[in-house]
């Protein structure tokens, strides 16, 4: 446990270097038994002593242990779990001798990216990792069958391996794992070994109990707010209240008599915003006295606009052409032999992550090295960041990814990590964490889910079925942040028949319309706007889903059609090369499956009313699809109160689904997660400042709100699916808010639905 | 300097008395399990219970705690066969499971003065939020507990 010993080696010395901090009392910790099971507590160690290391991926003890190696953070999807599940599957070792660990990214970044990514992002630890999961298995597995040939002198290809054991067919004889794991390390194989097709897995798609469950039943797992270090002491941190503004003055002298308190460190030019940090022996501490400090703020050149300036801006876009993303046949001309006009406009606020465990980081920063604990969603950008901002080389700097508490698109952004460092670096070796309120947290999301306007317009025939639509949005670009010059992350895209700039997130899925439409335009309006914007659980999809799903709707009632049968028709109608991966044929049995399930079209009592949305979170960049649709039943009380009766729930589940265990309850999550801005959630700014504060203004949905009634099918489908992190969290608002319409009449075209009169008598 | 009775123990804790009693647990006694997420009442994150009664530890003054029968997710989790554990296992309920200190607390709470809570009692109860959405699952570890506890 090499980590372990160093940590416990740089924390002696910091205590011992006379800082004059008594060291912490007495720990409780050893209250309850920490549970060492399949991951260790502290995720970044490994739960028990090494082994031998057969490749970067997998280690196997002389008791046949078999420690994996994850390359992506457990956000609370699994991948401590499912990710070893896929290199398992090849190797054909014993599942409940398998342990998993953290990759370490320090040793990821000198090796030249040896573990490919460390990211955790975009529901992609399938889509980027299977393979090469699979390959790093297989590759073992075939050393440990050469290793076992060399030791009997036979031909490696009469050798079986099943949990573990190595088997000799024609003389019985058997080797372990642990038995032959040094004589493996030591082999090189002149080709890789094909890797299983889906029908030979026998341990992907199989259910199995997450590894880190028992831990976090236990309340063992230890988060990054939950890192304590001899020594340490504790930053409260504020950033400038309205968005644009920086510190102006700051008087530490009113608080340096407080108790506890060691020092006031502003940071300049710290993330969005720059700030201050009071930094004192108990993080209560710190909180109270920068409280009572007195802090002068410039409030920057944005400090009277609000939301109904945003809104008005980005509404304004949509009375113009916009930037032309589709241009197919003659949207004009083809609406002057329309029967009937539709238009219609939408509306999408800002959201927060509003993850529970609050930002957090603690670093400990001396001249030779700096060591980095909490937890993140790309610990190996992170070290970069610690890197550049000690002016350390990389090779000094060891990020500890801790359990996260939450991540939802938010944990890639390192505000937290940057403050942590800039403290640090003025502590002398002293280690130190950081730690927002909520109240910080709501104000200061490194980055919000954008807001977003659509105008769609439709000209119907004589049968209802639309001969011309046009698509007209306006809204952040959520990746304005990345540093990625081209590929998925970066932001902006060239795209169309006119090359127009336009943020690919905004395109997400108009770009291959799915409902037929011979004249068809897609127009793209990307505003660039004071406020921070970024990735949130299903990004681009969330506001486009919205828009076409409802608007979908709209065009169903307006031609007097069931509202799946026109989809259908739809679809029926659309030029196969609107799908991506030919899903055609899929997107029919999706909606003939969800149809079926929820028994749509039966006689409903007055007052409830059932809503569908689909689609198949399709990216202009990268590839790759997962199918899933949605029937929301609502009920609405005549006062307008808001039941959710019924979701059920169909899903692409592809060739598999590495552990439905864990899958599922993401997908059933999901539906709180969509919920949530559905009835209440909402970021508003008013002077550059964020109208929420805390989880009593900005409500997610308690279980009080949740469907007791949730069904869950699979469709298979011959692909691999792109994700199943997100996928079905666009679907939940349209779906709701045709379910109104249906149960009242009422066309809700923005949420929270607490902003509407659903009244009705 | 506060004195507490914590999970049948003495503590003699270096903390004003106005402290939270959430800091004095996490920061000066060590005892993370209690989490913070909004120090506000407003979460449950840091649900602990006083004297039997679940109660949210970032309101209230370590001051006022004094004196008082305080339980923690730690004498819960140190008990290896706790029916409200053993169902949270069971069911697998955390995902991300930042907020299941507190859903524990809150659902063990529950079961001492219910021991066969319906799902509306469950809805009034169990207020503590999860951004993860696992509360289905926790409505079915609930129940199983309440079966476990009638043994």
């Amino acid at each position: 446990m090499e980590l372990d010993r160093r940590e416990f080696i740089v924390a002696t010395a910091v205590v011992s270097g006379g800082l004059g901090l008594s060291i912490l009392p007495h720990s409780a910790e050893s209250a309850a038994p920490a549970v060492i099971g399949r991951v260790n507590p502290r995720p970044w160690l490994p739960p028990t002593e090494r082994g031998i290391e057969i490749n970067p991926w997998i280690v196997i003890g002389p008791d046949d242990r078999v420690l994996i190696r994850v390359n992506q953070s457990d956000l609370g999807q699994g991948v401590l779990t499912s990710n070893p599940m896929m290199i398992c599957d090849e190797l054909g070792c014993d599942w409940s001798k398998v342990q998993s660990v953290y990759a370490e990214p320090n040793r990821h970044i000198l090796q030249h990216n040896l573990y490919d990514h460390l990211h955790t992002e975009a529901s992609s630890s399938v889509r980027l990792g299977r393979v090469l999961y699979q390959q790093a298995g297989a590759s073992a597995r075939e050393r440990l069958k050469a290793a076992a040939a060399e030791v009997w002198q036979v031909p490696a290809a009469e050798i079986e391996v099943k949990d573990s054991i190595l088997t000799h067919r024609p003389s019985g004889r058997t080797l372990r794992f642990g038995e032959v794991a040094a004589r493996a390390a030591a082999i090189h194989l002149d080709h890789d070994p094909a890797i299983k097709t889906p029908e030979q897995y026998t341990l992907i798609g199989s259910r199995q109990r997450r590894f880190d469950i028992e831990l976090k039943s236990r309340a063992q797992g230890v988060y990054g707010i939950d890192m304590r270090l001899p020594g340490m002491v504790y930053a409260a941190v504020r950033q400038s209240p309205s968005y644009g503004g920086k510190l102006k003055s700051y008087n530490f002298d009113a608080i340096r008599q407080m108790p506890g308190v060691i020092a006031a460190i502003p940071m300049d030019g710290i993330g969005p915003q720059s700030g201050i940090a009071v930094v004192a022996d108990s993080w209560w501490r710190a909180k109270t006295a920068l409280e009572k400090m007195p802090v002068n703020w410039d409030a920057g050149p944005d400090a009277t606009r609000g939301t109904p300036d945003l809104v008005a801006a980005f509404r304004a876009k949509l009375g113009q052409e916009g930037p032309i993303a589709v241009d197919r046949g003659h949207f004009d001309s083809g609406m002057q032999d329309a029967a009937k006009t539709v238009e219609a406009e939408y509306v999408l606020s800002h959201q927060a992550h509003a993850q529970l465990e609050p930002p957090n980081c603690t670093a400990q920063v001396s001249a030779d090295r700096a060591e980095i604990w909490f937890g993140t969603q790309e610990p190996d950008y992170a070290t970069l960041i610690a890197a550049k901002l000690t002016g350390l080389p990389d090779a000094k700097v060891f990020v500890h990814n801790c359990f996260q508490g939450g991540g939802f698109g938010r944990g890639g952004l390192h505000g937290e990590l940057q403050q942590a460092v800039t403290v640090a670096k003025r502590l002398n070796g002293r280690p130190v964490k950081v730690l927002w309120t909520r109240e910080e947290d709501m104000a200061h999301d490194n980055g919000y889910h954008p807001m977003g306007v659509a105008r769609l317009t439709a000209g119907l025939d004589r049968n209802g079925m639309p001969v011309a639509i046009r698509v007209r949005v306006a809204g952040n670009d959520a990746l304005e942040q990345s540093d990625a010059p081209t590929g998925p992350l970066a932001g902006i895209i060239e795209y169309g028949p006119y090359k127009a700039r336009m943020a690919h997130q905004l395109l997400r899925g108009f770009h291959l319309f799915p409902y037929a439409a011979q004249n068809l335009r897609v127009e793209v309006n990307t505003m660039r706007t004071w406020v921070p914007s970024s990735t949130w659980r299903s990004t681009g999809s969330y506001a486009n889903v919205f828009y076409l799903e409802s608007f979908i709707d709209e065009l169903a009632h307006a031609a007097g059609r069931d509202p799946v049968a026109y989809r259908r028709a739809l679809l029926e109608a659309a030029d196969p090369s609107s799908f991506e991966d030919n899903a055609k044929p899929d997107w029919i049995k999706a909606l003939d499956a969800v149809a079926a399930k929820s028994d749509w079209g039966r006689a409903l009592p007055m007052g409830t009313g059932m809503g569908i949305a689909i689609d198949d979170r399709k990216s202009v960049a990268p590839r790759g699809i997962a199918l899933s649709a949605l029937v929301v039943t609502v009920s609405v009380s005549k006062a307008g109160a808001v039941k959710i009766e019924r979701m059920n729930i169909v899903h692409d589940r592809g060739h598999a689904l590495i552990n439905p265990e864990a899958a599922e309850r993401q997908i059933r999550g999901m539906m709180a997660w969509g919920l949530s801005p559905v009835f209440s959630q909402e970021i508003t700014f008013k002077n550059a400042t964020v109208e929420q504060s805390n989880f009593h203004q900005y409500e997610p949905v308690r279980m009080s709100d949740y469907p007791r009634d949730i069904s869950l099918d699979f469709i298979q489908t011959n692909r691999w699916i792109s994700g199943i992190g997100e996928e079905v969290v666009p679907l939940v608002a349209p779906a709701v808010c045709n379910a109104i319409y249906a149960a009242t009449g009422k066309r809700i075209r923005s949420v929270p639905l607490r902003h509407h009169d659903l009244s009705w008598t | 300097m506060v004195t507490l009775n914590i999970n049948g123990r003495r503590y003699d804790a270096d903390a004003e008395p106005e402290t939270p009693l959430l800091w004095v647990l996490r920061d000066t006694l060590g005892l993370t399990g209690t989490k913070f997420g909004c120090g506000a009442g407003l979460c449950g994150a840091c649900s602990v219970h006083i004297d039997g009664q679940v109660m949210r530890s970032c309101m209230i003054a370590a001051s006022q705690a004094a004196g008082k029968q305080i339980t923690t997710i730690e004498s819960i989790a140190a008990d290896q066969n706790h029916p409200v554990v053993t169902a949270w296992i069971e069911h697998q309920v955390p995902q991300c499971g930042y907020c299941q200190a507190g859903q524990i607390m809150a659902a063990t709470a529950l079961l001492r003065r219910n021991s066969n809570p319906t799902d509306d009692d469950i809805d009034t109860a169990m207020t503590n939020i999860c951004r993860c959405g696992s509360y289905g699952d926790i409505r079915a570890a609930v129940h199983k507990a309440a079966a476990l506890m009638k043994g």
